[in-house]
């Protein structure tokens, strides 16, 4: 499994309590420097958050996973929503977001059923 | 779900998607404060234009706020911005509400005809747009094959019906 998938893991089956930055790089074997830069694309790519907090006096970091909105599609977090339908090739007819989400909420993209 | 919590989950995905990475950065390095746009860039190492560009997006979807006084020495405006984030939840249900349309709109138009389209480029037409090139695609002149968009339309009923119970439970909240 690489990194960043195991430390998204980690993060995740430590659910609500959340995980010490410090505690996931031990886990994971690496070096604080490695075990940051992992925590910062899993929050740029939106998957976890970090929240800073007091730890034996040292300011560090606890890390969650972010409740995926799967279920929202793309649209809830699409920076054109308000726009959606307003401006040129912009709406729901021809968002390739939508629809590459579409197809996968729908089966559609494991069998090929559609296109 | 008060603000800050609101801020840690699906409300960051939310200002990700309306001002991208770095306007995460801003919102963090805001917190309560209320802080100028010069105070900002300096606290997130981002240009001043970046912050103001960021600062007017989320004042556009009611996330931020601003009052403004005269600087005595040099007459011009200062602006000391803030968030507001308890405004959040409603920016998500207004949101939630914007989706919910937006799907209705495309399970319509899912409804309302055949599609078609060509291997070649997976480009999808109507029925009308395959008639007026009579069936064969515009870039290789190959048939087009109709479309079974069935599982779409199912998805997509059940969808809306999912959302909509639980957006009518969090307006209930």
């Amino acid at each position: 499994m690489d990194l960043l998938k195991e430390a998204y893991e980690l993060v995740k089956a430590s659910g609500e309590k959340g995980i010490l930055q410090s505690d996931l790089w031990k886990a994971l074997k690496v070096s604080s420097r490695e075990g940051s830069r992992i925590a910062l694309k899993l929050e740029r790519d939106g998957l976890i958050y970090r929240k800073r907090v007091l730890h034996q006096s040292r300011w560090t970091y606890r890390l969650f996973a972010v409740e995926r909105r799967e279920e929202w599609g793309p649209c809830l977090v699409c920076p054109e929503l308000k726009e959606c339908g307003k401006k040129v090739g912009v709406n729901v007819r021809e968002c390739p977001k939508l629809e590459e989400w579409l197809l996968r909420i729908s089966g559609s993209l494991d069998d090929g059923s559609e296109k | 779900m008060e603000g800050d919590d609101l801020l840690e989950s699906s409300g960051i995905a939310i200002i990700r998607g309306i001002t991208g990475e770095k306007g995460v950065i801003v919102v963090r390095a805001m917190g309560k404060e209320e802080l100028t746009d010069e105070e900002l860039a300096e606290r997130t190492n981002l240009k001043v234009n970046i912050v103001r560009s960021i600062l007017y997006k989320l004042h556009d979807h009611g996330l931020a706020t601003y009052r403004r006084e005269r600087d005595k020495k040099t007459g011009w405006y200062i602006y000391y911005w803030r968030l507001t984030i308890d405004r959040l939840k409603d920016v998500i249900l207004q949101r939630k509400r914007l989706v919910i349309k937006n799907l209705k709109e495309r399970l319509e138009y899912e409804l309302g005809s055949k599609f078609f389209f060509c291997p070649c480029n997976g480009k999808r037409y109507t029925y009308e747009e395959a008639l007026e090139h009579n069936f064969s695609c515009p870039d290789c002149s190959g048939v087009m094959l109709e479309i079974d968009n069935s599982r779409i339309i199912e998805a997509l009923k059940s969808q809306i019906e999912k959302l909509e119970k639980e957006l009518s439970s969090e307006e209930n909240q």
